[in-house]
């Protein structure tokens, strides 16, 4: 299997998951920082985009509660597993 | 029932930040105020464990 695309999609979205942490934290103790808010929000926009992008492609990153319905059939079983990439 | 329960809240701080003997204060805890004006890309934060170059300090094991 090539896993190569999916993976290097997959640590793109743990990358900027990371970022959208660090800023969440920081704006925690200075919530009227714009720049840092201007940038929480970009990271948010794109962590959002490159999610759909990995799931239109290789289907739910979560089980249940953020993504979306499931479509037809439990795809969340239908791909490898993290570790497995 | 602790001896000092029914001292004044100040005396109670006077006497945590005091010490009889020396007259010196307790330790105090501090952190400087952070400033956001530069970051690492997305992919080196996560290799470092942080966003902020200031922050990224890897313990180094001595030899």
């Amino acid at each position: 299997m090539n896993c190569e695309q999916q993976l290097s999609m997959l640590i793109k979205i743990q990358e900027m998951e990371f970022v959208a942490v660090e800023l969440n934290l920081y704006l925690d103790t200075h919530p009227c920082d714009k720049d840092a808010l201007n940038d929480f929000n970009c990271a948010v926009e794109m962590l959002r985009k490159y999610k759909q992008a990995y799931e239109n492609e290789y289907g739910p990153l979560l089980n249940f509660g953020k993504g979306e319905y499931a479509k037809g059939s439990w795809q969340w079983v239908e791909e490898p597993w993290p570790w497995e990439l | 029932m602790k001896k000092d329960f029914y001292k004044s809240h100040k005396q109670m701080l006077v006497d945590e930040e005091c010490n009889e003997d020396t007259k010196m204060i307790l330790a105090h805890s501090y952190v400087p105020w952070q400033y956001y004006d530069k970051a690492f890309c997305p992919q080196e934060a996560l290799m470092k464990g942080t966003l902020f170059p200031e922050l990224y300090g890897p313990y180094k094991p001595p030899k």
